[in-house]
This record gives C-alpha cells, sequence and structure tokens, in this order.
C-alpha cells in the first residue's frame, strides 16, 4: 500500500511540474537560440582578458562577423604573436583556420572542436556552435525563482569533451544567462556567464561573456567593446578570401 | 656590412618612420629569434644566428601593404687571418635583407578580383609543411629538417573569386634559386662529387673543389615563371588542380672537369637549374572527425646530361651519363591528424620525395609522425615523439635507410615569448638525407618574441 502511495505521489509531482513549465524544454531550448542568434547580422569587436591560476593576466583583442546561424569569422588582432590568426565557421560544420606565420588556410576537421581557441577558455565548439537546440536533447532540471535550468545532452558527441550542460534560461526572455559544463564524470567543469544584458535595436545583446575553468581555476572575459547590428553583411564576408584579408 | 645593406637599412628606417608619423594606421610588428644548436659528436656550435623580422603594414578599404626586413646575423664569426679582425662583417656575418614588400590591390577592375605585387611568399598545397605542389617559392633549406621553409619571390599574384571557384594566377619574371644550408649540412642534401674509378686517379686523393653555377640568361623567356589553380570546395572537401612552368631551384650538375695534380684530384663542377614543367592535385578535408589531407605532383623535366672531363690538352670526356631523365615522376604526400579527448594531438604523413630530391631515381619514401600533448593552456606543449622514417625501396632498405627523432618542449611564459628546446638524433645507412645527417646530432634552443 505505502508502495502504491509513494507511485501516485511521483505521478502527482510530475503532472503538477509539467504544468508548471509553459513551455516545454525544448521550446525553451529553441527560443534561447532564437534570442541568442536574434540579429540578422553583426560585427563585434571584442576585448578579451585571460586570467591563469597564479593571478596573471593577458589580454587579446578580436573583432566577429556573424551572420545568421551558421556563419562566423574571428580574427584576432592582438598580442603580437597572434595577430592576423582567424577562424571561420560555415555551414555544415566546415572549419578553416588561418595561421599567419604558415601564409596558408587550413580546413580543420572537427576533432579540435573541444580543444581550447588561442590559449582562452573558449573551445572551437564554443565558438562554432549556434544552436544547441538542434544538436542536443533537452530535458527540465529546475525551476528558479527567475530562470530555468535545463539538461542539455550532446546528441553526436564528436567533438564534445563535456558529458552534458546546465543552462540557464531567464524565464521572461528565454536568454540563455548561464551555462555550466560537466564533465565525463559528471563533475562541475566549466561555467560561461553572459552577464551585463542590453537591449540594443530590440535585440538582447550580452555585453560580458565570462567562462572559468573550475577545475583549473581559469578564466577569460570578453567584452563587447563595439557592436553593430544588421549591418547587412554580404555572404561574402564569410569566406577564404575574407579569411586572409587584413582589416 | 656593405654599402648597399647599410642604404636599405637606412633607407627602410626613414621610409616607415616617416610614413607612421603620415599616417597613424601603419602598424608596425615583427620578432627576434635566436636560435642556437649545438653538435653533439665533435661538439661544434651548428648555429647561432640572431634573427630581427620587422614588419611594417598599412592597411585601407581597398589596398594592404606590406613591407617586411629582415637582419640576420649567422652569429660564428669568420676569421682566417688577422685581417679578417679588421672587418666588422668577417666578425659578425650579417645579412640584411626583406622577406616579403608587397602590394594587395582588393577588386582590382573587377569586384571578384584580387591582386598582390612585390615580393611575396605563395604557399601552395594542403599538406603540412611539405609541398610537392608548392613550386612558386623556393626552398629555404638552410634549416636542413625544418620542412616548408620558403624564400619570397617577386611576383604578380591574382585570385579572381566566382562562387565556389578560385582562379589563381602567378607570373614571376625573375627566377629565385633555393637557399642551402651554411657549413658542412650542405653535405646533407648534396652528396660529395665521387672519382672515378679509373688509372688516372689512382694514388690521388680529392684536392681543393670548384663549383660554378650556371644562371638562366637574363632575358625574361629563360628566367621568368608562371603557375596557375583552379581550386573548388566539394562535397565537404577542397580541391585544386594546379600547373607550374618553371624551374627546379636547386641545381643540377651538367659537367664535372677532373684535374690531376700531383697527389690531388682537383674537382670543378657547373651546375644549372632545369627547366620543369609540374602538374599538381591536391585535397583536404575530413573523415571519420579524423583530418586528412593528400598532394600529388606530377614532374616533367627537361633531360639534363653530365659530362666529365679529365683536364688536360686537349681535356678528355672520361664520361657523359644522363643525370636527369625527361621521363616524368610523381611525387606525393597523404596525411592525417586527430585530437584525442584529453589534448593529445597526433599527426602523420606518408611523404614520398622531398624538394631537394630531384629526378624520378632519386626520390625516397619517408614516413613523418608527430604527437604532441598542451598543457596549462597551451602555455606548454610537450612533443616526444616525433619521427622521421626514410628509405629509398623497400628491395634496398638494409642498404639504404635513415630514422630521425626529434623530441622537443615549447614553453610560452608569457603571451610573445616562446622557447623551443630539443634533440635531433638520426641514423641510417646509405645515400639519404637522415643517413647524411647521421654525424649532426644535435641539441637545439629557439627563443622568439613578438612586438
Amino acid at each position: 500500500m505505502k508502495h502504491l502511495k509513494n507511485i501516485l505521489l511521483m505521478l502527482i509531482f510530475l503532472f503538477t511540474a509539467g504544468s508548471c513549465l509553459a513551455v516545454s524544454p525544448k521550446e525553451i531550448v529553441k527560443k534561447g537560440d532564437e534570442i541568442l542568434n536574434a540579429p540578422k547580422d553583426a560585427y563585434i569587436l571584442n576585448t578579451m582578458e585571460v586570467t591563469e591560476k597564479d593571478g596573471t593576466k593577458s589580454i587579446r583583442e578580436s573583432e566577429m562577423f556573424q551572420k545568421g546561424t551558421d556563419m562566423r569569422l574571428i580574427r584576432f588582432l592582438s598580442p603580437a604573436d597572434q595577430r592576423g590568426i582567424a577562424f571561420l565557421t560555415l555551414p555544415n560544420e566546415i572549419m578553416y583556420l588561418y595561421l599567419p606565420a604558415f601564409h596558408k588556410i587550413r580546413q580543420i576537421a572537427s576533432h579540435v572542436k573541444n580543444q581550447n581557441f588561442a590559449g582562452t577558455d573558449l573551445t572551437y565548439d564554443d565558438l562554432s556552435s549556434f544552436e544547441v537546440s538542434k544538436t542536443h536533447t533537452a530535458e527540465f532540471v529546475r525551476e528558479e525563482d527567475t530562470m530555468y535550468v535545463l539538461k542539455l545532452t550532446p546528441i553526436d558527441r564528436r567533438g564534445k569533451d563535456y558529458e552534458y550542460l546546465h543552462i540557464y534560461y531567464l524565464k521572461d526572455n528565454y536568454y540563455p544567462v548561464k551555462t555550466e559544463y560537466y564533465d565525463r564524470s559528471g563533475n562541475l567543469w566549466k561555467i560561461l556567464e553572459r552577464k551585463e544584458l542590453k537591449q540594443i535595436n530590440n535585440y538582447w545583446i550580452s555585453m560580458e561573456l565570462e567562462v572559468r575553468d573550475v577545475k583549473n581555476d581559469h578564466t577569460t572575459i570578453s567584452k563587447v567593446e563595439k557592436i553593430d547590428l544588421d549591418i547587412g553583411l554580404d555572404d561574402s564576408v564569410f569566406s577564404k578570401r575574407n579569411l586572409i584579408r587584413i582589416r | 656590412m656593405r654599402w648597399r645593406e647599410k642604404f636599405t637599412l637606412v633607407l627602410l628606417f626613414c621610409m616607415f618612420v616617416s610614413s607612421s608619423a603620415l599616417h597613424a594606421d601603419v602598424s608596425i610588428g615583427g620578432d627576434l629569434k635566436s636560435e642556437t644548436r649545438l653538435n653533439f659528436d665533435d661538439r661544434k656550435i651548428q648555429n647561432n644566428s640572431n634573427t630581427v623580422s620587422l614588419k611594417f603594414e598599412y592597411t585601407d578599404m581597398n589596398y594592404h601593404l606590406l613591407v617586411s626586413p629582415k637582419i640576420e646575423t649567422y652569429g660564428l664569426p669568420v676569421v682566417d687571418e688577422r685581417a679578417d679582425l679588421q672587418n666588422v662583417e668577417q666578425i659578425f656575418d650579417l645579412s640584411v635583407g626583406v622577406s616579403e614588400a608587397y602590394v594587395d590591390i582588393y577588386e582590382f577592375l573587377l569586384p571578384s578580383l584580387d591582386i598582390r605585387i612585390g615580393k611575396q611568399l605563395i604557399v601552395w598545397g594542403t599538406a603540412d609543411k611539405i609541398n610537392p605542389t608548392g613550386n612558386i617559392c623556393p626552398s629555404d633549406l638552410s634549416g636542413t629538417l625544418e620542412f616548408g621553409e620558403k624564400l619570397g619571390v617577386n611576383s604578380i599574384l591574382t585570385n579572381l573569386y566566382i562562387s565556389d571557384f578560385i582562379f589563381s594566377f602567378a607570373f614571376l619574371p625573375v627566377f629565385t634559386p633555393s637557399r642551402l644550408p651554411k657549413g658542412d649540412l650542405l653535405g646533407s642534401l648534396i652528396p660529395e662529387i665521387p672519382i672515378p674509378d679509373a688509372p688516372a686517379f689512382a694514388e690521388t686523393t680529392r684536392g681543393t673543389e670548384y663549383h660554378t653555377i650556371q644562371n638562366p640568361d637574363n632575358v625574361l623567356s629563360e628566367t621568368s615563371q608562371f603557375a596557375v589553380k583552379l581550386s573548388t570546395f566539394v562535397f565537404g572537401y577542397d580541391f585544386s588542380m594546379s600547373y607550374y612552368y618553371g624551374r627546379y631551384t636547386v641545381p643540377i650538375y651538367y659537367q664535372i672537369d677532373y684535374t690531376v695534380d700531383g697527389s690531388f684530384t682537383n674537382i670543378q663542377t657547373y651546375s644549372k637549374f632545369p627547366k620543369v614543367q609540374i602538374i599538381g592535385f591536391d585535397l583536404a578535408g575530413s573523415i571519420f572527425n579524423m583530418g586528412l589531407w593528400g598532394e600529388a605532383a606530377l614532374f616533367i623535366p627537361e633531360k639534363v646530361m653530365i659530362d666529365l672531363y679529365l683536364t688536360g690538352a686537349p681535356p678528355t670526356q672520361i664520361g657523359s651519363e644522363t643525370t636527369l631523365d625527361e621521363e616524368p615522376y610523381l611525387r606525393y604526400v597523404i596525411g592525417t591528424d586527430y585530437t584525442f579527448s584529453g589534448g593529445l594531438y597526433y599527426n602523420l604523413q606518408y611523404v614520398y620525395g622531398l624538394d631537394h630530391e630531384i629526378g624520378k631515381d632519386n626520390l625516397n619514401h619517408y614516413l613523418v609522425f608527430r604527437m604532441e600533448k598542451s598543457y596549462f593552456y597551451e602555455k606548454l606543449k610537450i612533443l616526444p615523439l616525433t619521427l622521421i622514417l626514410g628509405v629509398h625501396t623497400l628491395d634496398t632498405i638494409e642498404s639504404n635507410y635513415g630514422i630521425g627523432y626529434i623530441p622537443e618542449i615549447q614553453f610560452f611564459p608569457s603571451d610573445n615569448l616562446e622557447l623551443d628546446l630539443g634533440i635531433f638524433i638520426t641514423s641510417g645507412k646509405g645515400e639519404n638525407l637522415l643517413a647524411r645527417l647521421d654525424n649532426h646530432d644535435s641539441f637545439f634552443l629557439t627563443i622568439k618574441a613578438s612586438f
């Protein structure tokens, strides 16, 4: 009898929890993707501050062109030994890296996706993933005062060093303000936070991105210095021709 | 330093200080690289060079200007007699040059056409460092096993972008030869001239050697080279086909004169840069999540005969044979790379033929394997297993093979600073690059600071 009571209570809980969510986890993730990728295109000038375990800081400057959900070009402007290094992401997971020292554009395979990009806490995967709703399954974890917390598990594990993510979506606009990365053992590995949300041209934009490697006590803070939205970027910007073009 | 070098330095300095003052947009950067290489076997210092590379750039919407002067000190004094001590250039072997100096004009005449004019590095091919299809720029072989280093050439390069196709055309009015290594490392690339087994040379030993190079006649039809390439992207792979018409940049002997002088045989060689046509094909992409690339180049050389003479009055021809056959031959590279979870990276290439291996009978098979692992957010990179295996043919593996082992540690203590420490060990038998380097096992330290 006690066993039956427990099952009944659990069913009531699940029914209640489900009815509390106005939208399904899948919809939340989709809406989160939509709000992140809402601008038609963007040009962003960034400053990245990388903090080592011992507190040593170094600065990187980069520019980023983005269009739609599958085209992005990132180019380092400083420091001197990284100036001109550029990374291009195209549809169907096609990625190119330009290393000025080798005078060569190289197509890179997805095995590099879990590697850190140029000594920062951002991986190639972080830089090339635009729509987690298409690449992950989502399930509800908990509801907080202002946020939904969902667990996202990659459908294809290739290029993913993490086992699953916990993403925190704001209830009012579904903006994904925080992502926790859990390693294969289920331990918290990395935290990505989108801070200083601002509304620009009716789009919600995070002006500061902080990525903290909890295991190695290493942090990267990326700040938006300049942003231009809906500037009519042509597809040709996202090309090998433009990858090597110094601006 | 010769007056021309001094003048070049002063001119460059004035140009860019003034241009920097006029244009705040001129960016100035560069690096200082210091290399020391100590030979284990004879404890000699093989290299003690310091190189300052500068880079001045100005960028506008429609054009980009780059000038990159290079000042290099070899670091080993060339002092043979007291008078040499009075010449600073003998004490400090200094060279001043410009590795690149070009202007890019974007959307030149057509919106889809870019053009680059001036001294530039043009690197074609998808393989890692060893590119059989990259023949426009001559190789800088001064580092021997630092594959892939090239010298800038005066050229016009146009790139026409149409949809997924890139049509490239390069024209080089002037011929530029490869740079060869200094000192006894030269012998690793160019084998010693044998003394013929004939009665005239019996009981003589090797005397002095003189090597004369015949440059192409200074007319456009002889010095110019051109190359075309069509690149595209299909089914996730980058493909390109290319054609090069030009010359080998490493010289080939066409005549050797032997002079018997008492108990010595003196040798006078004559070399030239034969013409060659090269049809190339390359691809790059991925398979099963691994990087994959391949390159093949069909070399169609002109025939070169070598004539051997015993000097005297009159000289006697003692032999004549083909040193470079006109029969086409193929050089190729197939490679793959992968990064394991946790950051362990491997890179494997199978190579048939290197830049200095000219002619179908001189090609060797190489297997090049590199493994590396980064630590502390790429502050430290350890390359414990860089291996090169070389054989001429499987039939002759016992008498002609080479093994190279180059473990390395790279340390990046801060941005813009890089230290590279390693050892270079080779062993082998026969006439191949690795076997010839057998007595050059060395320790090396490189420090590079960028600004």
